[in-house]
């Protein structure tokens, strides 16, 4: 009888300890400054500096087809112009995940809907096994399908529009990009982020990166609203100071 | 994906359709339905997108000239809803289009119905259904 | 006298199976007992996008009644003065900021004709728009209203009266209108809405909007939501990139758009 009681209570336990960890609900933020460059950057201005995000390959680079390099190198050199974000387009994933802007998730048993401070986008994730969109339309957010791994949300988003960068030094994915992203609580107040990113046409082979998020844990914290406005020549635009 | 687009628009001849052109804010702010043009040409670019879709067509003038317009439909949304994909249209596709004009007298139109060759034709009166 | 007696019986057994019929509806509840609005949604007629108050057919536009429950008679109580604003907006509709991109405010948000998705989690009442991938996000674990703060779309705080959910919605900016009509709120309103499920495909939904400096008293509208088809997703809605700015903007990876 004890036996049976001890089992109960350890499977209880155990699916309670799951239930703890496949929750991802809460207000999340990548500390640190990925955002600026994926492949990490040197110290300047007072900053320290940063390491690449990119685990695989593990030269820290993003395995780009040599045509594709050329594209990096123009946006690089633009970028206070060029980069989608300062028109106000929508981030784009991964970029919306390590942008220093706060997110929230939210889970319901069949889908996580993901709500980001920055220009208030927005991902339904569906976890119930549904099928992506044909390739017949394009969304800045991608198409995104969930489902789990043990612990691990594995969200499968494809359909990307091309005109969205990877970070603010011009990296970016293209029109094919495909990126499976992992989310793991690691702790009660930390969250993995790891995606795999590929796009035959822009990359040698597909690649990793991860960064740790971290809950707000301030009382009553909130996301605000965050929306663009045009500037005195009536074009959509964020000051540039934003993206430094 | 072309014969199910047109297996479509037959289904959407039969039973009327609706271009919400301008579900996403009002038609008036921009055209004039006081001003209807009608143009026959052949399409540079389809572009699938909200707020609205754009088609980019070549039109010849009587005098021989060729005029780019710009001929404003559907949000993505609601021509998604109905079976339209960002290929639907191709550069080359020679459509009709009974539109109305700019305000600002511009070579900028407000679909009201676009045709195919074959007769096929894709109208709606108004932005009634919006985004459904 | 025992004919009689049978007859009140029966007659106030009928009254009772009446009043039992016209009883609130029971929603499905979710695990924590509150009613579980979750699903995609959008006002059963659209005719409130184009006006809120009583209009005839334009093109492009269908003729539509009153949403204005209160006061009695449909019209939007303004002071002197504001209906002439109005009517000026009416007149340069490239002015309305839903054509510009801008999240539609509170209660407009909540008729447009593109779907809405609501989301309950715990604390946490989600309301996503499709239009300018709209979000409001709303908690109801009574928390203060944020100070000082100015936004589209407000800031909302919500609870539980029964089954209705009541949200309260302050920082306002003002800048949004309440249709495309031009009719409008103007900086400093205040509102409070009431959501409440009416049938298994039904939500009522109404809106109490005061604003002493437009209005000469408190007015309330009703718009019904209908649940949409179980197929139905909200799709992505980037509104910035395709208005006709995007001529404005320049190359992104190399491509003009």
């Amino acid at each position: 009888m004890m036996r049976a009681v001890l089992i109960w209570f350890l499977f209880a336990g155990t699916a309670w300890a799951q239930a703890q960890s496949r929750d991802l609900r809460g207000i999340w933020q990548a500390t640190g400054t990925a955002y600026r460059n994926l492949e990490g950057t040197p110290a300047q201005r007072g900053q320290p500096a940063a390491k690449s995000t990119v685990v695989d390959p593990a030269n820290g680079k993003i395995p780009y087809r040599p045509d594709a390099r050329k594209v990096v190198d123009r946006n690089s050199k633009e970028r206070e112009t060029s980069d989608p974000l300062l028109s106000c387009f929508q981030p784009g994933v991964p970029r919306a995940a390590l942008l220093p802007e706060p997110f929230q998730i939210f889970q319901n048993p069949d889908r996580v809907v993901i709500v980001y401070q920055h220009v208030h986008a927005y991902r339904v994730i569906f976890t119930d096994g549904r099928p992506h969109y044909d390739d017949g339309i394009e969304f800045y957010m991608g198409d995104s399908r969930g489902r789990w791994e043990g612990n691990t949300l594995v969200v499968d988003v494809t359909n990307f529009k091309p005109e969205t960068w990877l970070d603010n030094a011009g990296n970016f994915g293209g029109n094919k990009l495909h990126v499976v992203e992992r989310y793991t609580r690691t702790g009660a107040d930390t969250l993995r982020y790891e995606a795999t990113i590929e796009n035959p046409e822009v990359f040698e082979r597909p690649w990793n990166i991860r960064v740790d998020l971290a809950r707000h844990t301030e009382p009553n914290f909130q996301l605000l609203e965050h929306e663009c406005e045009r500037d005195a020549q009536g074009v959509y635009r964020h000051p540039p100071q934003f993206l430094k | 994906m072309k014969r199910i687009f047109g297996l479509l628009l037959q289904f959407l001849c039969l039973f009327g359709s609706v271009l919400p052109a301008s579900a996403h804010h009002s038609f008036a702010a921009e055209f004039d339905d006081k001003k209807p043009v009608k143009l026959e040409g052949t399409v540079v670019r389809f572009e699938f997108m909200n707020p609205h879709s754009w088609i980019h067509l070549d039109v010849k003038n009587p005098d021989g000239a060729v005029v780019r317009w710009a001929v404003e439909t559907g949000s993505t949304n609601a021509l998604f809803r109905r079976g339209w994909r960002k290929d639907s249209l191709r550069a080359g596709d020679r459509i009709t289009v009974d539109a109305f004009r700019a305000k600002d007298g511009s070579n900028t139109a407000n679909a009201n119905s676009v045709k195919l060759p074959d007769g096929r034709q894709f109208s709606g009166a108004s932005s009634r259904e919006g985004g459904q | 006298m025992k004919a009689g007696n049978s007859m009140k019986v029966a007659m106030l057994l009928l009254a009772t199976m009446v009043a039992a019929a016209q009883t609130e509806f029971t929603p499905p509840r979710l695990a924590d007992g509150r009613p579980n609005f979750g699903g995609i949604w959008m006002a059963a007629s659209l005719s409130a996008a184009f006006n809120v108050e009583e209009h005839g057919a334009s093109y492009g536009t269908p003729a539509g009644p009153s949403v204005i429950v209160d006061p009695p008679g449909g019209k939007l109580p303004y002071l002197p003065g504001m209906r002439e604003r109005a009517a000026d907006n009416d007149q340069h509709r490239e002015r309305d900021p839903v054509g510009q991109c801008h999240m539609h405010g509170v209660p407009r948000i909540m008729f447009p004709p593109f779907p809405l998705e609501i989301v309950q989690d715990g604390n946490y009442v989600v309301i996503l728009a499709e239009t300018e991938h709209g979000v409001r996000i709303i908690p109801t674990d009574g928390r203060p209203f944020l100070k000082d703060y100015s936004a589209w779309n407000g800031d909302s705080r919500g609870h539980w009266d029964g089954d209705t959910l009541v949200v309260e919605v302050r920082g306002l900016n003002g800048r949004s209108w309440l249709d495309q009509a031009g009719n409008f709120m103007g900086a400093g309103a205040h509102v409070v809405e009431r959501f409440r499920l009416t049938g298994k495909d039904t939500l009522d939904y109404q809106a109490t909007v005061e604003n002493p400096a437009v209005f000469s008293r408190p007015f309330t509208l009703r718009v019904p939501l209908r649940r949409r088809p179980a197929d139905v997703e909200l799709l992505e809605y980037g509104c910035i990139e395709g208005e006709r700015d995007a001529a404005h903007l320049p190359a992104i990876n190399g491509e003009k758009k």
